[in-house]
C-alpha cells in the first residue's frame, strides 16, 4: 500500500490541475495527478486575454502564479510567454486582434508587428482555415486601428498527400513522426517566405515538439514563424498539455490517466483517501492533502460542496465550515457568483490551492 | 412594372402549400417572405404530424382532418417525414374517464390505435415513467418543417412559380376596392420593388393583422406563445403524448438525433421579440419529467418560442388552448369590399395542405380557372435515380448518402458531381447532421432553387448547427465556404457569422450549468464575449 501514499493528490489535469501539480512537484512533494483528459484550454489557443489579466491583477499572488507557470512551462520545453504590463495584439479566429497577456510561445510570436512584412500561409483544401480570409480581415482591422496593413496570404502546397479531411491534427501528427515531412514543409514555407520578414501559419507544428525543436525548424525556414489559432482542438494548447505532463512525470509525479475518481473518503473532518474507478476494482490513493482541480468532478464527489472556499482554499459546506481540513479546491473566491474563470483564473486558483496544500506536512516527500 | 397573377405573403407551411397548389394548377404566383422559409410558427413548433389523437376528444372534425392530412403528407412528402408512430400515455392522477373517452373517440374518428398495458408501453419506450398506467398507439409522426416548406416551394419553383426571401411587404395598393399591386423592400439590400397582381393572399400567420392593415382591413388573430426545449438525445423513438385534456409540456417528439419537448401556452401581444422565462423552462422540464423522468438528466441544447396565430373573431371569447384549431379563409371582398384579397389564418401545420387547397379553390373560382386540386396525390418531388445513388455511395458513407438524398432529392446529383471533381468537398462540416462541404456550397450557390442568403438559411436547408455545437464549428466553416465560393466578402462573411452566432447564443442564454454551458463558454472563449456587440464597437471605432 505504501506505493499508493502521496504527499498530495491533484484531481484534474486542466490548467489549474497542471499548475497545482507543478507547484507541489517544485517543492519536491510526492504527487499523484488524476487525469481523465486534457482541460478545455487545449480547445482554444490557450491565451489569457488582457481583459482577464486586468481583472485579476489586484488578486494576491497573481503575478507570482503567472511567473511560476511561465517558468515551469519553459523548463518543460513548451513555454507560455506573458507580459502583464503590455498586452500584444494576437490575431483571432475571425481575423480581428485580441489583446493578449499570455499565450503559448508559437501563438505569442504571431502578435501584430508594425514593421514586419507578414505572410499568412494557408494549405490548399485545409478544413476550417482560410489564409486569404484572415489576411483581408486583419488588414482591414489594422487600418481601422490606424495601423499599417502588413498581411499577405500565400497558399502553400503541402509536401505529401495527407488525405481528407485535411485537419490540423492530421498535419500535426505527421509533423511529429516524419522528419522528411518536416524538411519538405520547411522548404515549402521557405519558398512562401520569399520577400517577407516572417510567416504565420495555422497551428500544426506538432503535438509534442519542444521549443528547441521549433526554434530549429524556424532556422530551417529562415525567418520568424508564428502560429495562428484554429478551430478546436488547438495544437499549441495540446502541446503544452503533453510537454507539461511529460515534465511532471520526469519529476516523479505519478499520473493516473483515463479513469475518474469516484469516491473521496472523509472521516472526522479529514480526507483520508481518494478512489479511482479503474476497471475491475477501484484503486485507493492516500495523501496528506488533496487538491480538487475540477469543478464538475468535485461536485460529483462532494454532495455538500457549495462551490465556494475560504481563504485557505478549503471547500466549504452549506454551514460555511471547511469540509475537511486537508482538502483544497482550485477556486477563486468570487467564482461562485461570476461566470467560470478563464485561463488566468485557473492558473491562479491551481497555484493557490497547491501552495496551501504544501503547507501540510509532506512526510512522503521523495528526496 | 413586374407583374404576376397572385402574390402570397408569408413563407410558412401555408404560404408554401398555396404556392405549390397554384403552380400545380398553372396559375402564376410569387411568394414574398420577410425573412426565410418557416420563420414564424411553422419553424417554431414540435414538427408533429398529428394523427388527430390530440384533438379527438374535444373536436372530432379537426381530428378527422388531421388524420386524413397525416396520411396524405406521409404519401406526398416521404422525405420530410419520419414515421415514428406515437403513444398516448396515461399517468396516475390524470382523469381515467378521459383515457376511456379518448379510446372511444379515436374509434369513432377512425384513428388506428391499439391499447397497450404499462409493461407493453415501457417495452416500446423504456424511458417512460415506471408508474404509467397504460397507453394507446396512434400514427403520429415527426415532420421536418423546414424540409416540408422547402419541398413545397421547390416543387412550385420547378413549375415556374417564384419565391423571394428577405422581402418585407411595405404596401398593398387596393385603391378603388380592388388589389392592384404589392410593394416590398428587400431587407438585406434595401432595394424596393412593386409587383402588379390580380390577387393577394395574406398567409402571414402571426403577422397577418399587420399585413391586413396595409390594405386597411382587419384580421382578428390571437397570438398564443409556445416555448419548446431541444434535448440532445432521442429520449423516445415515438411521439409521446400525455393522455389528458391538452396542457403544457405534454408532447415529446423525436426529431433526427434530438427530441423536442413542449409547449407552454400564453397569450402575447404579437409574434416578435419572444423570450422564454426561466420559470417557463423549469415548468416544462418538471411536467415533461412526469412522462419521461430521464429528461432531468438530459442536456438542453436550446429553447425557442413561437406563436400559434389563432383565428379569434370578436364573437368568440376563448383564447389560447380554448380557441379553435381549425382555420378560417377570409374573403375581404365579401367582408370589407376589397376585391382580390384573401386571408388564411389559424389552422395547424398538419393541415397546411388542406388550407392551401381551400385557398386556391377560392382563387381559382375567382380567376375562372377550372383545374381541380391535385396536391393530395402529387408527390412533392421526383425520386433520386439509382445511378446517382450508386455514385454517391462510392464517395460517402451510406448514412451520409441517406441524409443527402432526404434533404436534396434530385439536387443531390450536383453535390455528388462536385465531390467527384474535388474530393476534399466530402468533408463533413456538420457532423451531427452529416452535411458535406459540397452540400453547403451547393445550398449557397445559384444552382439551388432556393439559395441560402445567411448561415441560418443554410441551417434551415440542411439542419446544420442544430446539434450540440450549435454552430460553433460548423457555422465557422460555413462562413469560410461562403467566402471561398465568393458568395460573401470577408467582411460580410464575418458579419454573417457573428449574427448567426449571436442568434444561437440567444437560444442558450438561459443555461446556468451543465455540459451545454461548457459548450457555450467554449464558443464565447473562441469568438469573444459578444461578437455582435464587438462588431458594432468596431464599426463605431472605424467612424
Amino acid at each position: 500500500m505504501q506505493s499508493n501514499r502521496f504527499d498530495a493528490i491533484v484531481m484534474g489535469a486542466g490548467l489549474s490541475g497542471l499548475t497545482a501539480a507543478a507547484v507541489a512537484a517544485a517543492q519536491s512533494r510526492r504527487v499523484a495527478l488524476v487525469a481523465i483528459g486534457a482541460g478545455a484550454f487545449v480547445l482554444d489557443a490557450g491565451c489569457v486575454s488582457a481583459n482577464e489579466a486586468r481583472q485579476l491583477s489586484a488578486q494576491p499572488d497573481f503575478e507570482d502564479a503567472i511567473a511560476f507557470i511561465c517558468k515551469a512551462t519553459a523548463a518543460a520545453g513548451c513555454a507560455l510567454d506573458a507580459d502583464l504590463r503590455s498586452p500584444r495584439r494576437i490575431p483571432s479566429l475571425l481575423g480581428g486582434f485580441e489583446g493578449v497577456s499570455l499565450a503559448p510561445r508559437g501563438v505569442w510570436k504571431a502578435a501584430y508587428s508594425a514593421g514586419a512584412r507578414t505572410a499568412i500561409a494557408g494549405f490548399g483544401g485545409m478544413s476550417g482555415f482560410d489564409a486569404e480570409f484572415l489576411a483581408e480581415r486583419l488588414n482591414n482591422h489594422a487600418r481601422a486601428h490606424g495601423l499599417a496593413p502588413v498581411y499577405t496570404a500565400k497558399i502553400v502546397a503541402l509536401p505529401s498527400d495527407l488525405g481528407t479531411p485535411l485537419t490540423t491534427l492530421r498535419i500535426a501528427n505527421r509533423f511529429d513522426r516524419d522528419a522528411g515531412f518536416r524538411a519538405a514543409l520547411a522548404s515549402a514555407l521557405r519558398e512562401a517566405a520569399t520577400g517577407f520578414d516572417r510567416v504565420l501559419l495555422p497551428s500544426v507544428l506538432g503535438l509534442h515538439s519542444t521549443d528547441g525543436q521549433l526554434a530549429g525548424f524556424e532556422r530551417e525556414v529562415g525567418c520568424g514563424l508564428g502560429e495562428l489559432a484554429t478551430l478546436p482542438p488547438c495544437i499549441p494548447g495540446l502541446r503544452v498539455y503533453n510537454r507539461l505532463l511529460a515534465a511532471l512525470r520526469g519529476r516523479g509525479v505519478e499520473v493516473f490517466e483515463g479513469y475518474p475518481a469516484d469516491l473521496l473518503e472523509i472521516a472526522d473532518g479529514v480526507c483520508t483517501g481518494l478512489r479511482i474507478a479503474s476497471p475491475g476494482r477501484g484503486l485507493l490513493l492516500h495523501a496528506d492533502a488533496v487538491v480538487l482541480a475540477t469543478e464538475s468532478g468535485s461536485r460529483a464527489l462532494l454532495s455538500e460542496f457549495t462551490g465556494s472556499c475560504d481563504e485557505r482554499q478549503h471547500p466549504l459546506s452549506p454551514s460555511g465550515a471547511p469540509i475537511a481540513r486537508n482538502l483544497f479546491a482550485a477556486l477563486l473566491p468570487q467564482a461562485a457568483e461570476s461566470k467560470p474563470d478563464g485561463h488566468a483564473g485557473q492558473i491562479l486558483a491551481g497555484y493557490r490551492a497547491a501552495v496551501c496544500a504544501c503547507a501540510e506536512r509532506g512526510e512522503y516527500a521523495a528526496r | 412594372m413586374e407583374s404576376t397573377q397572385v402574390v402570397i405573403i408569408g413563407g410558412g407551411a401555408t404560404g408554401a402549400g398555396i404556392l405549390w397548389d397554384l403552380a400545380r394548377r398553372g396559375i402564376p404566383a410569387l411568394l414574398l417572405e420577410q425573412a426565410d422559409i418557416a420563420n414564424g410558427a411553422t419553424g417554431r413548433c414540435h414538427g408533429l404530424l398529428h394523427s388527430g389523437g390530440r384533438y379527438v376528444v374535444k373536436d372530432q372534425e379537426t381530428a378527422r382532418d388531421c388524420l386524413a392530412e397525416n396520411r396524405i403528407v406521409k404519401a406526398i412528402a416521404p422525405n420530410c417525414v419520419e414515421d415514428t408512430g406515437g403513444l398516448f400515455v396515461q399517468l396516475p392522477g390524470d382523469d381515467p374517464a378521459f383515457f376511456e373517452r379518448w379510446w372511444s373517440a379515436a374509434q369513432a374518428a377512425g384513428i388506428p390505435s391499439r391499447r397497450l398495458s404499462a409493461d407493453e408501453a415501457r417495452a416500446l419506450e423504456p424511458n417512460l415513467a415506471e408508474n404509467i398506467l397504460g397507453a394507446f398507439t396512434c400514427p403520429d409522426a415527426h415532420v421536418d418543417v423546414f424540409r416540408l416548406v422547402l419541398a413545397n416551394i421547390e416543387a412550385a419553383v420547378s413549375r415556374g412559380a417564384q419565391f423571394r426571401s428577405y422581402c418585407q411587404v411595405t404596401a398593398i395598393d387596393a385603391a378603388g376596392g380592388r388589389v392592384r399591386s404589392v410593394s416590398y423592400r428587400n431587407t438585406r439590400t434595401g432595394e424596393e420593388h412593386t409587383v402588379a397582381c390580380e390577387m393577394v393572399v395574406n398567409a402571414a400567420g402571426g403577422w397577418a393583422q399587420r399585413v391586413a392593415a396595409l390594405a386597411q382591413v382587419s384580421v382578428p388573430v390571437c397570438c398564443d406563445k409556445g416555448t419548446l426545449l431541444v434535448l440532445n438525445h432521442r429520449l423516445a423513438s415515438r411521439v409521446v403524448n400525455r393522455c389528458r385534456v391538452p396542457g403544457d409540456a405534454d408532447i415529446l417528439v423525436p426529431a433526427g438525433p434530438v427530441c423536442l419537448l413542449g409547449t407552454s401556452s400564453m397569450v402575447v401581444p404579437g409574434p416578435d421579440g419572444l423570450t422564454a422565462s426561466g420559470e417557463e423552462i423549469q415548468s416544462l422540464l418538471q411536467l415533461g419529467g412526469l412522462m419521461v423522468p430521464s429528461l432531468a438528466e438530459a442536456r438542453i441544447l436550446r429553447t425557442f418560442s413561437g406563436v400559434r396565430a389563432l383565428y379569434a373573431p370578436p364573437s368568440s371569447a376563448a383564447g389560447g388552448r380554448g380557441a379553435s384549431r381549425s382555420f378560417a379563409l377570409l374573403d375581404h371582398e365579401e367582408l370589407d369590399g376589397v376585391a382580390g384579397l384573401l386571408s388564411i389564418v389559424g389552422g395547424k401545420l398538419t393541415t397546411y395542405r388542406r388550407m392551401a387547397e381551400a385557398t386556391v379553390d377560392c382563387i381559382a373560382a375567382k380567376l375562372g380557372v377550372q383545374v381541380p386540386c391535385a396536391t393530395q396525390t402529387t408527390p412533392l418531388r421526383p425520386v433520386l435515380s439509382r445511378a446517382v445513388r450508386r455514385r454517391a455511395e462510392r464517395l460517402l458513407a451510406r448514412p451520409v448518402v441517406d441524409k443527402l438524398e432526404c434533404r436534396r432529392g434530385v439536387e443531390a446529383a450536383s453535390v455528388v458531381a462536385a465531390i467527384e471533381a474535388q474530393p476534399e468537398l466530402a468533408e463533413l462540416v456538420c457532423e451531427c447532421e452529416m452535411v458535406t462541404r459540397a452540400e453547403i456550397e451547393f445550398v449557397l450557390g445559384s444552382a439551388a432553387r432556393l439559395p441560402a442568403e445567411t448561415i441560418a438559411d443554410v441551417g434551415r436547408r440542411t439542419r446544420l448547427g442544430f446539434g450540440p455545437c450549435q454552430g460553433t464549428y460548423c457555422g465557422y466553416k460555413t462562413m469560410l465556404a461562403g467566402y471561398q465560393t465568393h458568395r460573401w466578402s470577408s467582411e460580410q462573411a464575418a458579419r454573417e457569422f457573428t449574427d448567426y452566432l449571436g442568434e444561437r447564443w440567444k437560444g442558450q442564454s438561459f443555461l446556468h450549468e451543465g455540459k451545454q454551458l461548457e459548450q457555450l463558454d467554449l464558443s464565447r472563449e473562441l469568438y469573444g464575449e459578444a461578437p455582435c456587440a464587438g462588431a458594432e464597437r468596431e464599426a463605431a471605432d472605424a467612424k
